[in-house]
């Protein structure tokens, strides 16, 4: 049984190497659920605003394979490898996963994510739990770079906007 | 400057321990000698002062120069370090939570259109 309303904090000064995260989303679970496990679903919404994924892979078993290269709008390419730990439809699912600033490019972080599926009515609360198991302080940068990029697209948009208007 | 990959693994390595974060937590509320530091808690001063070591190795903490007391002083910018990093992956994941949100909509929006049709 999970008790998705405890957000425990790592500790009392809020600094840990991991991240909890829970947020109810206006959807059946069996269609959150599949949000992670369908690659056309995936590509639609992993990783920042401004990105895509343009290689999606996703073998959804204890111990299979998930490869996902996230794009940004600058053409830099993250690749994520990863495994499945726990496959537990529609309720959970757990997988490990190194990313790398670039292909054939240095590795950044290794992190252990566990998502939680919990029915709230017709709404679904999903937990996410992520472990960071090695990191770089370039991690740090790269997450930085992705947020810059995402900005800039915004900013883009807006003048964009500001041209039609 | 930025910390090196060793430095950042030894302040998250010192901030996993439970005694050492309520120690960190203590010294938030200004400075201690190991033996204001150890009356809390059920362990020797010698255990104590391990901790203090450590923290002390990742630069979260400092210790004066009074030979007798050496008190035990927060250096909140490695704190601060660490902070920001595991922000920064916090931000990373909550960005992916408001894209699914809005992904989520779209599908419903859809499916409510075949639905009418």
């Amino acid at each position: 049984m999970t008790t998705p309303d405890s957000r425990t904090e790592p500790n009392d000064l809020g600094v840990g190497k991991e991240v909890t995260i829970a947020r109810v989303f206006d959807a059946r679970r069996e269609v959150v659920y599949d949000t992670w496990t369908d690659e056309r679903h995936i590509a639609s919404w992993f990783g920042p605003r401004s990105f895509t994924n343009p290689v999606v892979e996703m073998d959804v078993r204890p111990g299979g394979r998930m490869v996902i290269y996230m794009q940004g709008p600058d053409g830099s390419v993250y690749p994520s490898l990863g495994a499945f730990t726990d496959v537990t439809p529609p309720e959970r699912l757990a997988f490990t996963s190194v990313a790398y600033a670039g292909v054939g490019g240095p590795f950044l972080l290794e992190d252990h994510t566990t998502i939680t599926f919990t029915e709230r009515g017709a709404k679904t609360e999903m937990t996410l739990h992520a472990v960071i198991t090695r990191s770089t302080p370039e991690a740090a940068d790269a997450l930085a770079g992705m947020e810059t990029g995402w900005n800039e697209s915004f900013d883009k948009l807006a003048a964009n906007l500001a041209t039609i208007t | 400057m930025p910390p090196n990959d060793h430095e950042l693994d030894k302040t998250f390595h010192a901030l996993a321990d439970p005694t050492r974060r309520a120690i960190l937590a203590r010294l938030a509320s200004g400075e201690a000698t190991v033996n204001e530091l150890a009356e809390p808690f059920a362990i020797s001063l010698p255990a104590i002062s391990r901790h203090l070591k450590v923290l002390e190795r990742a630069g979260l903490i400092t210790r004066g120069k009074d030979a007798q007391f050496r008190p035990c002083r927060l250096e909140p910018d490695a704190l601060k370090e660490a902070y920001d990093w595991i922000d920064r992956y916090r931000e990373m994941w909550e960005e992916r939570f408001d894209r699914l949100a809005e992904y989520l909509k779209e599908l419903q929006q859809e499916r409510n259109l075949d639905d009418n049709a």
